[in-house]
C-alpha cells in the first residue's frame, strides 16, 4: 500500500520533471533561435497581427470595464475624510501595477495561448509538423520564435494600451460615482505618479508576453494524438498559463519593490 | 545508396522494428511491404531522422547519420532526401504553390520568380498545373497526394520516401500514382523507396520488393519473380492469407 503510494509519487514526479526538462528545452532553443529572426520576418509579422492586432477589441472591453469597476469600486470604499481626488491616485496605481498587466494577461492567456497551443497541436497531429522537419526547417524557429518574439513585443505595448483606457473609463466611472473632477482626477494621478509604475506595466507585459506564447507553443508541440489531444493541449496552455501569469506576477512584483 | 543496419526501434513496452536490414541502391524503386501497424511508417521516419532509432546504424552515402543534430540532418541528410506522407501532411494554412516553395526560401537563394517557376514546374510534372492558388482542404485525397509529391521534388531529392501513396485512391488514381512514380524515377533518375501494401502498385513499379514482418525484413526478392518465392510469410501476405498472423 505505502509502496504503491510511493510508486506513483515517484511516477508523477518523474513526469512533472521530464515536463518541466523539456519546457525548458524548448525555451532555450527558442530564445536562442531569436539570432535567426531576420530570415523568418513575415512569420514574425503573421504572429504580431495575430497577437497583437486582432487582441486589441477584446483588451478594449475588459479594460474599460475594469476601469469602470475600479471607479465605483474605490469610489465607495474611501472613506469621507479622504479628499475625493484622491481617487485618481489610487485608479492609476491599481491599474499600472496590477489590474492592468494581470487582466490583459489573463484574457491574453484565454485568447492567444489556447490559438497558438491549438494551432501548432493540429499541424503536430496531422504531420505536419514532421513535413517541415523533413524539408530542413525547424519548427521551433519557424513556429515557436515567431511567436515568441511577437508577443515580447506585442504583449507590453497591449498591456500599456489596456492602463490607457482603464484609466480614462476609471475617471468616467468615478465621474459618475463620487462626481470627481477631471482637474481633481489628474490632481490625483500627479499627486502619486512615479515612473517605475509604468515600467512595472511593461516589464510584467513583456515577461507574461514569454509566458503567454512559450506556454501555448509547448503544449502545442507535446500534443498527443488526435482531435482530443489538441483539445487537451489547448487547456492546458490555457490553465497554465493562467496559473503561472498569477505566480509570476507575485514574483515580480515583490521583486521589484525590494529593488525600486 | 542507403544501407539499414541491425535497425532496432522500441515505444515504451512495444518493440517495433527488432533487427531491420535493407540496402537501397541508387536509382532502384524498392517496396516494402507489410501488414497495417508492422512499423513501415516507423521505418521511414528513421530513415529520414524523424525519429532516433534504439539501435543500429543507417548509412546514406557512406555517412552514418543515427547520431546526427537536427542541424546536421538538415544540411546533410535532408537536402537529398524527401518524403511523402501517408496523409499528405500538406500545410493548410498555405495555398499549394506556398507548400512547393517554403523550403525553397529557407534553403537556397532563390528569387520569387525562380520559385514560382520551380513551383509550376513541379505541379506540371504530377499534372496539377491549375491549382497552385488552393488550398489543401479543397483538394481531392489524390490531389492532396500529388501535391505531396509536388512538394518533395520541388527540393530535386535524389531519394524519395513515399509512405502509401496509393492507399485510400481508386484504381484509375492509384495508376496515375504509379505512373508519376515510375517517370520520376526513369526521368529525373529519383531513387524511390514506396511502402505499400498494394501487391498491384508493386507489381507495376518495383525493382525488388521486401517485406517486414514482426520487426525484420524476413524476406526480399526482385518484384518480376515474386510470385515465385518459397517464403512462406511472404507468399501469404501478397495472396491475401487470412491465416497469417
Ligand atoms: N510516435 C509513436 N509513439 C508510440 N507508438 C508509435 C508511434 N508511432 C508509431 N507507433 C506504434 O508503432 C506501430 C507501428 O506504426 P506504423 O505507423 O509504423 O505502422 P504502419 O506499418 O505504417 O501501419 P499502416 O500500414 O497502418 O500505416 C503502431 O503500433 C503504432 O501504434
Ligand atoms: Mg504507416
Amino acid at each position: 500500500m505505502i509502496k504503491k503510494l510511493i510508486t506513483t509519487i515517484g511516477h508523477f514526479a518523474a513526469l512533472y520533471f521530464q515536463q518541466l526538462g523539456r519546457l525548458t528545452i524548448l525555451s532555450v532553443q527558442s530564445f536562442l533561435a531569436i539570432r535567426k529572426a531576420p530570415r523568418y520576418l513575415s512569420q514574425i509579422i503573421d504572429a504580431f497581427v495575430y497577437i497583437g492586432r486582432y487582441s486589441i477589441p477584446i483588451i478594449i472591453i475588459t479594460s474599460a470595464f475594469m476601469g469602470l469597476v475600479l471607479g465605483v469600486q474605490i469610489g465607495t470604499q474611501i472613506s469621507p475624510e479622504t479628499p475625493r481626488w484622491a481617487e485618481g491616485g489610487l485608479i492609476l496605481r491599481a491599474i499600472l501595477l496590477e489590474m492592468g498587466p494581470v487582466v490583459t494577461g489573463l484574457i491574453l492567456a484565454g485568447r492567444v495561448s489556447s490559438g497558438i497551443a491549438s494551432e501548432i497541436g493540429a499541424m503536430k497531429v496531422t504531420e505536419q509538423i514532421d513535413a517541415l522537419r523533413t524539408t530542413a526547417i525547424n519548427p521551433v524557429e519557424f513556429l515557436v520564435m515567431p511567436r515568441l518574439v511577437a508577443g515580447m513585443i506585442a504583449i507590453p505595448v497591449l498591456v500599456i494600451y489596456a492602463d490607457t483606457i482603464a484609466i480614462f473609463s476609471g475617471f468616467v466611472s468615478s465621474y459618475f460615482t463620487i462626481d470627481l473632477t477631471w482637474t481633481g482626477f489628474v490632481k490625483g494621478m500627479r499627486h502619486v505618479f512615479v515612473a517605475t509604475d509604468v515600467y512595472t506595466s511593461i516589464i510584467k507585459g513583456f515577461i507574461f508576453g514569454i509566458a503567454i506564447t512559450l506556454f501555448g507553443c509547448y503544449f502545442g508541440m507535446e500534443t498527443g494524438h488526435g482531435a482530443r489531444g489538441v483539445g487537451k493541449a489547448t487547456t492546458h496552455a490555457v490553465v497554465w498559463a493562467s496559473i503561472i501569469i498569477l505566480i509570476l506576477d507575485y514574483i515580480i512584483s515583490a521583486v521589484l519593490f525590494f529593488i525600486w | 545508396m542507403v544501407e539499414v543496419k541491425q535497425l532496432k526501434k522500441r515505444f515504451d513496452r512495444q518493440t517495433i522494428l527488432d533487427g531491420v536490414d535493407l540496402t537501397l541502391r541508387d536509382g532502384e524503386v524498392l517496396c516494402i511491404i507489410g501488414k497495417s501497424g508492422t512499423g513501415k511508417s516507423v521505418l521511414l521516419k528513421n530513415i529520414i531522422g524523424l525519429l532516433k532509432p534504439d539501435n543500429g546504424t543507417i548509412y546514406i552515402d557512406g555517412e552514418e547519420i543515427t547520431q546526427l543534430t537536427e542541424d546536421e540532418l538538415n544540411t546533410r541528410v535532408r537536402t537529398k532526401m524527401g518524403m511523402v506522407f501517408q496523409y499528405g501532411a500538406l500545410w493548410d494554412s498555405m495555398t499549394v504553390e506556398e507548400n512547393i516553395t517554403l523550403a525553397l526560401k529557407f534553403r537556397n537563394h532563390f528569387t520569387h520568380q525562380e520559385r514560382k517557376k520551380i513551383a509550376q514546374e513541379s505541379l506540371e510534372l504530377v499534372g496539377l498545373s491549375h491549382i497552385a492558388k488552393e488550398y489543401p482542404d479543397e483538394l481531392s485525397g489524390g490531389m492532396k497526394k500529388r501535391v505531396a509529391i509536388a512538394r518533395a521534388i520541388a527540393m530535386k531529392p535524389k531519394y524519395l520516401l513515399y509512405d502509401e501513396p496509393t492507399t485510400g485512391l481508386d484504381p484509375v488514381l492509384s495508376n496515375i500514382i504509379n505512373d508519376l512514380i515510375i517517370k520520376l524515377n526513369r526521368e529525373l533518375g529519383i531513387t524511390s523507396m514506396v511502402i505499400t501494401h498494394d501487391i498491384n502498385s508493386v507489381e507495376k513499379i518495383a525493382h525488388r520488393v521486401g517485406m517486414l514482418y514482426q520487426g525484420k525484413i524476413v524476406h526480399m526478392c526482385d518484384a518480376k519473380d515474386m510470385w515465385h518465392q518459397d517464403n512462406e510469410i511472404f507468399n501469404k501476405f501478397i495472396h491475401g492469407d487470412t491465416q497469417l498472423k
